[in-house]
């Protein structure tokens, strides 16, 4: 007679909490101390391409309506569409497509990564109306 | 191992492989967000059988998978391959904890697949940072985490499911 395999204990053991609590710790340490985006200037998308190539866009310029910006990746075109305070993915040359997928891209901070075409695009930049004395639309005495 | 254990081990590796292509194929709630239902299948053979068989699993849903799906050998597939191996490595160092005199620490299923889950987010998110000389993807780490937390815990349940029915027949000995 020979006894089953060694299995683990029924789910929430006194391991299992600690992982959890320590995962978390993780995610908020990650949370607080990661890098940010810069939170200075206008609202802009930075383009980051094949470790190192850089450009900006505005993402809002009054005399400049939306528009399509062509970025040149090692396997191919991807296009964006830029204006009225956001961006976003038109087409990528990619297969799975979660570039794309990551939708608008407008506050500060928002991030889109195709890595088969080594592409960043994160937001930068202060969006309008969000200190306080542009939030107050007027002062009567 | 005996034609019935290997036949077991061969069910689950196949079960992996269909987990892993369903998975591929089906939309998700976020682009970068996957259940990792395959890793039910690489928990239950880690734990009725051993590292190896887990390994075996592993490879076979990793590298059939990328062939049927098109990844094979793009930079996505060094990035899952990467992953899941990190992530196998840190369960059956989990399951061991549990087994020695440490028993107290001991993870559950349901904690072992959190444990591979989260490692594999983690590992992902640093191969494809590294890939692209990009510190700015750590911002993404606390989305990751959480996810794969949930997921973690998901998986967990149906591999903690499986293994309570898999268990090898007492007249058959066990498994390898």
């Amino acid at each position: 007679m020979t006894t089953g395999p060694d299995l683990p204990p029924s789910p929430l053991t006194r391991g299992d909490v600690i992982l959890v609590v320590g995962w978390l710790v993780l995610a908020a340490f990650t949370a607080l101390a990661g890098p940010t985006t810069e939170r200075d200037g206008p609202l802009r998308l930075v383009i980051e391409i094949d470790n190192g190539r850089h450009s900006q866009a505005p993402l809002s310029v009054e005399d400049r309506p939306v528009h399509q910006i062509t970025i040149e990746g090692p396997i191919g075109p991807t296009v964006l569409e830029v204006g009225a305070g956001r961006a976003r993915i038109l087409s990528a040359p990619c297969r799975q497509q979660i570039c794309r997928l990551s939708g608008w891209l407008s506050e500060p901070g928002d991030l889109a990564v195709c890595v088969p075409n080594r592409l960043v695009l994160r937001v930068a930049g202060r969006k309008v109306g969000h200190t306080d004395s542009e939030r107050i639309d007027g002062v009567t005495r | 191992m005996s034609t019935r254990h290997l036949t077991r081990l061969a069910l689950l590796a196949a079960v992996a492989l269909i987990l892993f292509v369903f998975e591929a194929v089906v939309p998700r709630p976020l682009p970068w967000m996957k259940l990792g239902l395959g890793n039910a299948a690489v928990l239950t053979a880690l734990i009725l059988f051993d590292w190896r068989g887990a390994a075996a699993v592993t490879v076979i849903k990793v590298f059939v998978g990328s062939l049927l799906t098109g990844a094979f050998a793009g930079p996505t597939f060094v990035l899952a391959c990467g992953a899941s191996m990190t992530s196998l490595l840190l369960m059956a160092g989990g399951l061991q904890v549990g087994r020695s005199r440490v028993r107290s620490l001991g993870l559950s299923a349901v904690g072992l697949s959190i444990l591979g889950a989260c490692t594999h987010q983690v590992t992902q998110l640093a191969l494809a940072s590294l890939y692209l000389g990009h510190p700015g993807l750590v911002g993404l780490a606390p989305l990751f985490i959480a996810s794969g937390l949930l997921a973690g815990a998901m998986t967990g349940l149906i591999a903690h499911f499986a293994v309570q029915r898999l268990q090898p027949h007492p007249a058959e000995g066990t498994y390898p």
